[in-house]
């Protein structure tokens, strides 16, 4: 492009990218904050549009209709398996807001968020509180107040709704690898439960578990905020981290993070002494379904329940994983699997996004939950721990009898009736 | 002096002298439409013939006074044809077709002259040659003057030529009669039968008593199937027909016979509403005997069509009590249906339908394409 | 004629806003940018404002407002349209896109009455579990609307059998640019009078905004099978297309895709499995009664085989046959990944011409040193050649553009139209003189001006305006400021790139 406005920017370095829209619109019908908000603006088609502006100079950075627009976006990514052409959707995003960040301030919500969640030292006590606020009564009490503080406690309250289940001695022959998992801060800190229950159905499938110790947050929420900095300051220490343990898998049981740490070496591609190690660590990460699915996954005891399930936009659309979790439901005997209308639709988690854009988010989530109601079944199985949080907070709010629950739980409590 | 340009004098001369001008083709269906006062017929009876013919393009073009049975033989040659057959005889010209959206069986499968037309060139009222559409079969370009002048019943421009879409003559083409004489129970139930299966005939239609007659099918109601295609297509459907009626093969010409049922009649009166409502009063209909009243019902198009010869106001109004129950349903979902007068007594137009182009638009356009009001002043109403 | 609007932009805006609603309504220049092209990015337009309205009476009080002030407005569906017909020239957009309510589906009778801005393919995936299909198929039916649909009478693969959008439009509720709402057409399917629903359909927006539309629905064949025919040359292919029509068979669709087509298509994500070493395929689709497809089918096979086909593969289940087409009506965006711009044209030819016209374009794109995309729907003569790019080369752009006006040229001579679904818009506006006389282009016009008589309506597409007697009678006597009025500037208006330029140089100076 001659006389481009923003040289030396992150976007500029994506033009390519830019470049292979052809304007076509197929990405239109996909989008949920388009069907929502009903503005080309809020389209990919549309924003890619806004991005190729900016490197034109027919808008400038700083204009608040453009960050507004970058900012609505979920970052689901819904786009990428339609486009023709290929366009690298959500790095264009990535950097696009990075470039949108060197001239505004994030809004001091997400700025705190980010803080947080890239500080191991403060995230933990974080967490802890937030864990401890979750075995109260408070969360559900709060639930029902009106706007971003009812949802919060909501999406609380919801993580200590999983399924019942005894204990069982997870026993596996480790033949199909060393594996190493993924905690995750928002897994670790909510939903320890489930990552105990990954580790033992990966057990139970052949993998033997191999510990990581150094690993932090993956990055993922810092990357889709356009703060790269930090996104790949974590990435150089989680590559680090697993490069150590030895393991053959890494196992993720969070499809936002699975997806970004799949992504490491776009992450890294600029940084010569770790781009290939960032390749090489990203070539193998795998989401739990796939390395249960690769391994059948075994059967467990019968859990004659009905479970709908709903595709985290991470797992279809950036790793365009699909059937993988399926399979891991239909390893359950017993379990009736009742289709979700518009599942493969963002319920809009969207990491932070529920909670610095709550409108939107709102919008999108209304036909999820009411598809849900619609399936009837007691349990929303989903497996990314923000897709969790989001859906099982609207379940409290709109009063519809559903829990949200991670495939590896149903599996494990499978396993766990087994046992018995 | 190409023969366009013949038209283009007409004309020219007509608007120098205010005289209003006939249009014609053969002059066959010149008892149709409304009352037209003319001084002079401009008849294209005779500029007929083939323009332009690619068989391997399937598109023909041709001048418009060619006749029907023109195009039917230098289709023929080459294995195709044009699957028009509008009511009346092969004698009529594609002009006049195409100028009145006269469609008959055939419209079943192939659909209407509108949906036949590829590109025509015409004569304005002003007396300007104006071209819409072209020769190829698909085509986007400007705005649809083909379409307008269909049906336009002469009175935007005098058609001179036509291009169509053609198609291969059909390997195998075989046409079959069912006797309706069961109750009216078992009619219903056997349409309804038609109607949900796979059958996909090139013609269907229902006939009354006194239409069967005229066509030697016997003295009650009957069924007209054609089914053609290739001998597969045709076997497959003749079986499936068989499983629920008595078939009985009929000649082709017994196609040509229900197209000229109309010859001499006084009023026709054509229905046309959403197709459901004839499942279930197509049966009470037909056996309602009315033997001056000669109704046939195209159940797949939704149409019915309703013939008086001979008498007079009497008739008229048995026909239109005739076509009230499909009208005027009780569902109250009449606003679906369209009543339209081909042909009525030249008193009675004024009453039933003094004009279909008093609205705005339609009187714009003709404003627009015939401001000094020469061509075929009044046939559509004013 | 209305006087021209002595409010200025944002009073406009407000008194929008007041029927819409300020979130649908569009003023700020950063925010109208992605509103100055469709489909066909190498035009662009700056609109003055866009309004979106959410319901038909909203629909129908914005075309009032706009016609009590006397401003001209273009609509617009989901901007998926090839032609450049969408774009406002420091005007306003009315998006129809929130209009996408299924009013009614008449399973029994088979018709579905459709907001204009329902998505084509939405319609198809509402209707599909009753056993019917609505056949009008664009290859952007993922993302158009029908009213769009309407207004360009788009066609698409299988409208080779089945017929094009106004064989498929019943009747129509119109919004006329004077604020008067007519109905056209007839639900039943047949009316007396002009057929102004046929006039309409088609008339790339210049006489309306038709807010409710009812269609046909067609059931779904009892039977389909898909071919893939490859070859080793293009000549062999477009011999055998012309075979198979002679034959007589009418395929549901017969689509054509070239060597290089191919290759862009297998590197997509929607590689369908085409043969990369072939120089180019036939897609054949046939339909209909089990019975009949089988025999038809084995014929089709043979003219491929004779005619010189590598292979010919019949799609084993739907799944496959997906595949197959996904391929195909994607094509047009993949070759995203060839260039950064991309010219995608629209031609018909008589189909018996089809070999000698692939031969001159191969022979015009060599000569000017471009390559050439060919994927059309070879069945009834709808070329699509497509040429991608780099519009930042000047060089390359000026060769892109001249190869295209001389294969435009060819087709026009072998006695073809220059649009055969994409509509005339601003792009082949260029070309209506080469094919239409002044009297039939001036009866085009006189048609306009009855629907729209102050032509507010789109203005500056489909008909060139110098072609157009009456209304340059009226205007001179009005003097020429009066036909439009332009709102004062709030900003500058977007910079055209360099290949917009480029392109209407290109037409204009050509004429």
């Amino acid at each position: 492009m001659p006389g481009c406005a923003l040289p030396g920017t992150p976007l500029a370095d994506a033009l390519p990218g830019i470049n292979a829209c052809v304007h076509c619109g197929f990405c239109l019908q996909a989008c949920p904050t388009y069907l929502n908000l009903e503005d080309e603006n809020d389209s990919p088609r549309g924003r890619i549009f806004l991005m190729r502006s900016l490197l034109e100079g027919t808008v400038r950075p700083d204009d608040p209709s453009v960050q507004q627009h970058i900012d609505q976006c979920l970052g689901c990514r819904a786009c990428e398996p339609v486009c023709p052409s290929g366009v690298p959707y959500g790095q264009l995003l990535e950097a696009t807001r990075a470039t949108l960040r060197e001239s505004r301030p994030t809004p001091f919500l997400a700025r705190l968020i980010l803080f947080v969640f890239a500080r191991a030292w403060l995230l933990r006590p974080a967490m802890f509180f937030s864990r401890l606020l979750a075995a109260t009564p408070i969360p559900t009490l709060l639930s029902g107040v009106k706007g971003r503080l009812g949802f919060a406690m909501a999406m609380l309250a919801s993580t200590g709704r999983s399924i019942e289940r005894s204990r069982y001695n997870a026993i596996g022959r480790g033949e199909r690898g060393r594996a190493a998992t993924l905690r995750g801060c928002v897994m670790d800190g909510l939903f320890s439960a489930t990552n105990r229950a990954t580790e033992r159905v990966l057990t139970v499938n052949g993998y033997a578990i191999v510990d990581a110790p150094g690993q932090q947050c993956c990055g993922a929420l810092h990357a889709h905020a356009g703060d790269l900095e930090n996104a790949r300051k974590l990435a150089r220490r989680n590559i680090a981290a697993f490069e150590k343990s030895g393991a053959e898998f890494i196992a993720v049981n969070a499809a936002g993070c699975g997806a970004i740490m799949k992504e490491y070496g776009h992450l890294l591609k600029d940084d010569p002494e770790w781009r290939e190690r960032a390749s090489a660590l990203g070539s193998r990460v795998r989401d739990v379904s796939e390395l249960l699915a690769a391994a059948g996954p075994r059967t467990g005891g019968a859990l004659p329940i009905r479970v709908t399930y709903d595709a985290p936009c991470h797992l279809q659309h950036a790793q365009r994983v699909t059937d993988a979790p399926l399979s891991v439901l239909a390893a359950i005997p017993g379990l009736e699997l009742v289709p979700l209308h518009d599942s493969d639709q963002c319920c809009g988690s969207a990491g932070i996004y529920n909670l610095i854009e709550p409108d939107t988010s709102d919008a999108v989530l209304a036909p999820k939950l009411a598809n849900i109601r619609d399936t009837r079944a007691p349990w929303v199985a989903t497996g990314n721990p923000g897709c969790l949080m989001q859906i099982g907070a609207g379940l409290i709010r709109a009063d519809i009898p559903a829990r949200s629950i991670h495939p590896v739980d149903l599996l494990d409590a499978s396993y766990a009736a087994f046992g018995q | 002096m190409t023969r366009t340009e013949a038209v283009v004098t007409t004309v020219r001369e007509g608007v120098a002298g205010r005289t209003p001008l006939r249009i014609a083709g053969r002059g066959n269906w010149l008892s149709a439409g409304r009352p037209v006062s003319a001084a002079k017929t401009l008849s294209l009876g005779d500029d007929s013939g083939v323009v332009s013919y690619v068989p391997g393009d399937l598109t023909l073009t041709v001048r418009a006074g060619s006749t029907l049975a023109e195009i039917e033989r230098v289709t023929r040659e080459h294995d195709q044809w044009l699957p028009l057959d509008p009511f009346g005889s092969d004698d009529g010209t594609i002009g006049a077709t195409i100028a009145t959206a006269s469609a008959g069986p055939l419209a079943t499968n192939f659909g209407l002259p509108r949906d036949l037309l590829l590109g025509l060139e015409f004569v304005n009222g002003l007396g300007e040659v104006v071209r819409g559409g072209g020769r190829v079969v698909k085509n986007v370009a400007g705005f649809d003057l083909s379409r307008l002048l269909t049906g336009s019943w002469g009175t935007l421009g005098v058609i001179t030529e036509v291009t169509l879409r053609l198609y291969a003559r059909p390997k195998v083409d075989r046409s079959f009669a069912v006797s309706l004489e069961g109750s009216e129970k078992s009619t219903t139930a056997l349409l309804r039968t038609v109607a949900a299966s796979q059958l996909a005939p090139f013609a269907l239609e229902l006939l009354n008593g006194a239409a069967a007659r005229s066509l030697g099918l016997g003295d009650s109601a009957a069924l007209l199937i054609r089914l053609g295609g290739n001998a597969p297509i045709v076997e497959v459907q003749l079986k499936a027909l068989s499983q629920v009626a008595r078939t009985e093969e009929v000649e082709q010409s017994t196609w040509t016979e229900f197209r000229e049922i109309d010859r001499g009649a006084e009023s026709v009166i054509r229905i046309s509403t959403l197709p459901t409502r004839f499942l279930g009063t197509a049966a009470s209909i037909l056996a309602d005997t009315q033997p001056r009243v000669v109704i046939s019902i195209n159940p797949r198009r939704g149409v019915m069509r309703l013939v008086t010869s001979g008498g007079g106001e009497q008739e008229l109004m048995t026909t239109v009590d005739a076509g009230i129950p499909v009208s005027f349903p009780t569902d109250g979902q009449g606003a679906g249906t369209s009543v339209i007068f081909e042909k009525l007594p030249p008193e009675v137009w004024p009453v039933v339908s003094p004009s279909v182009v008093s609205d705005p638009l339609s009187r714009g356009i003709k404003n627009a394409y015939d401001p000094h009001n020469i061509l075929n002043p009044g046939i559509l109403g004013d | 004629m209305t006087p021209p609007s002595q409010l200025n932009a944002s009073a406009v805006a407000d008194r929008l806003a007041e029927i819409v609603g300020d979130r649908h309504v569009l003023s700020r220049q950063s925010e109208l940018l992605v509103y100055n092209s469709d489909g066909l990015p190498g035009y662009r337009r700056q609109p003055r404002l866009a309004v979106f309205p959410g319901t038909r009476d909203e629909a129908i009080a914005v075309v009032r407002l706009l016609a009590d002030e006397g401003l001209p407005f273009v609509p617009r569906g989901a901007g998926t349209g090839l032609s450049g017909g969408a774009l406002a020239d420091d005007i306003i957009v009315v998006g129809l896109h929130r209009l996408k309510e299924i009013i009614s589906l008449d399973i029994d009778n088979r018709r579905a009455t459709v907001e204009s801005g329902v998505v084509n393919l939405r319609l198809n995936k509402y209707v599909a579990p009753y056993g019917l299909l609505y056949a009008p198929d664009p290859s952007s039916e993922a993302a158009c609307t029908i009213g769009g649909n309407v207004a360009e009478n788009a066609g698409g693969p299988h409208c080779l059998k089945y017929g094009v959008t106004l064989n498929h439009v019943l009747a129509m509720t119109v919004v006329l640019p004077s604020g008067e709402v007519v109905d056209l057409g007839s639900k039943s399917g047949e009316h007396d009078g002009y057929d102004l629903r046929g006039a309409f359909i088609g008339s790339e927006g210049c006489f309306g905004l038709a807010l409710e539309i009812t269609v046909k629905l067609t059931p779904r064949p009892q039977t389909v099978r898909t071919l893939l025919a490859d070859f080793m040359s293009v000549d062999e292919a477009a011999r055998v297309t012309s075979a198979i029509i002679a034959s007589g068979i009418v395929p549901a669709a017969l689509e054509f895709m070239d060597g290089p087509t191919i290759r862009v298509v297998e590197s997509s994500i929607y590689a369908a499995g085409y043969p990369k070493d072939a120089e180019a395929i036939l897609l054949i689709e046939l339909d209909g009664l089990e019975a009949g497809v089988s025999a038809d089918l084995e014929v089709v096979r043979q003219v491929c085989v004779e005619g010189g086909a590598r292979n010919v593969k019949v799609a084993r289940d739907d799944a496959e046959r997906t595949k197959l087409w996904q391929g195909r009506k994607k094509a047009f965006g993949a070759m995203g990944r060839l260039a950064p711009h991309l010219i995608v044209q629209d031609a018909v030819i008589p189909r018996t011409r089809l070999s000698d016209i692939l031969e001159t374009i191969h022979a015009i794109s060599e000569k000017y040193g471009v390559v050439v995309c060919n994927v059309f729907h070879a069945g009834d003569g709808n070329l699509h050649p497509n040429i991608a790019y780099s519009a930042d080369d000047p060089d390359e752009s000026e060769r892109v553009h001249s190869a295209m006006v001389e294969i435009m040229r060819a087709c026009i001579d072998a006695g073809g139209s220059i649009t055969g679904e994409h509509g005339v818009g601003l792009d082949k506006i260029g070309y209506m003189e080469a094919i239409f006389s002044e009297t039939s282009l001036n009866a085009m016009c006189a048609l306009r001006s009855v629907f729209d008589p102050d032509r507010r309506a789109n203005p500056g597409k489909v008909v060139p305006v110098h072609s157009c007697r009456e209304w340059n009678a009226v205007a001179s006597a009005r003097g020429a400021a009066s036909v439009r009025e332009p709102m004062p500037l709030a900003a500058e208006p977007a910079r055209p790139s360099a290949r917009s330029r480029n392109l209407e140089s290109d037409l204009w100076e050509d004429r």
